[in-house]
């Protein structure tokens, strides 16, 4: 409800939307590979396992 | 580059201890260690190192001969490089990689808040790549990001620079969302210090929103630490015209988590992270910015008011 000239107008009826978001897991946990330049045993992982290169 | 010593802190003949400090996101980490550990830091933390007696987080160093996997079912499995099992009155975090044993490689003690962190290395499985860096990834960011989760900040999925001019911009996005080639594009174009082309940490320090570079970098391999003020967040999607479109608050906190690095082995830790995003939404506006991969983008978000 809004006030207009001193009277409550109604505001216009909007229907619930969903709306899907993607949470991409792959990416939002720690330690999958990350990017080829990682050194030392975890760059070693990541290569050898074959992981993509998700960093962008 | 060796680790170097900031501060004994103590001399226990024939032991001697040695301390030193890196900052991230605005939390002072300490790692103290036998001085003649073989140990560095990589080279990305060291542009991350400080000199400072009080630390946040306090880790000790030890190197063990040997580890065998913790004994019972984890709380949390990543799929990939750790676990987290609960133990007496703390969390165990096993890091294993099949490329370097078959057993965990690191293991981490932590206190419920990660205020102090006991760090083991496993002598016989890291032994062929000394020296090693005991903060490696995933090492530090799991620190961190958890020290973080108390609903003091969060890291996110994105690209941080501050341009000479225009002040600080955050883009956010998921992978091939176009953070690298934005980072890329401003660089060839203006004056800018990339703060991360990859993973930003968010902070709130009197009502006004912060971003924090971070070692954690991308493609583009850029990485500072610097910090900036943000008027407001921009998430990254591929389009053929540049076009900003505001997002209710709801989309735009449901849009940040889906591009954070919450613990998810901590309900509680889960909902401070919401809650937290709740306060950045409410902070600044939050723009779905299509873009077009040249300097048109630049300009477009360089002229750009709310």
């Amino acid at each position: 409800m809004t006030e207009k000239n001193g009277r409550r107008e109604k505001r216009t009826y909007e229907p619930p939307k969903v709306t899907v978001i993607s949470l991409r897991p792959e990416e939002a946990v720690l330690g999958h590979c990350k990017n080829a330049s990682a050194s030392g045993p975890v760059g070693g992982s990541c290569a050898v396992s074959g992981c993509n290169v998700i960093g962008s | 580059m060796l680790l170097e010593t900031t501060a004994n802190i103590e001399s226990t003949w024939p032991l001697r201890l040695c301390r030193s400090c890196v900052r991230i996101g605005g939390v002072s980490l300490a790692l103290s260690q036998e001085c003649a550990g073989q140990t560095r830091w990589s080279d990305a933390l060291s542009g991350f190192t400080v000199e400072s007696r009080h630390a946040d987080i306090e880790v000790t160093v030890e190197w063990v001969d040997r580890l065998r996997a913790w004994a019972g079912r984890p709380v949390f499995d990543s799929g990939a490089l750790w676990k987290v099992f609960r133990g007496a009155g703390e969390l165990v975090f096993d890091i294993t990689s099949s490329t370097v044993s078959d057993v965990p490689y690191k293991r981490l003690f932590s206190a419920p808040d990660f205020s102090a962190v006991r760090l083991l290395l496993n002598r016989q499985a890291l032994q062929p790549f000394a020296p090693v860096d005991p903060l490696e990834y995933p090492t530090d960011e799991l620190v961190i990001t958890n020290y973080l989760a108390r609903g003091l900040g969060v890291e996110v999925h994105g690209c941080g620079l501050i341009d000479s001019e225009s002040g600080g911009h955050l883009f956010l996005g998921h992978s091939g969302a176009g953070k690298s080639t934005t980072t890329r594009i401003w660089q060839s174009q203006r004056a800018v210090q990339i703060l991360s082309d990859d993973r930003i940490i968010l902070r709130v320090h009197n009502g006004e929103l912060w971003m924090y570079g971070t070692p954690w970098h991308g493609e583009a391999a850029f990485a500072s630490a610097g910090r900036a003020r943000l008027r407001r967040i921009f998430v990254l999607e591929h389009g053929d015209k540049n076009q900003f479109i505001t997002m209710a608050k709801a989309r735009a906190a449901a849009e940040l988590f889906a591009r954070s690095f919450p613990p998810f082995h901590s309900g509680a830790a889960l909902t401070r992270t919401v809650e937290f995003l709740e306060q950045v939404v409410s902070l600044v506006p939050c723009y779905q910015f299509y873009f077009v991969p040249d300097r048109s983008a630049v300009k477009a978000v360089s002229g750009f008011h709310d």
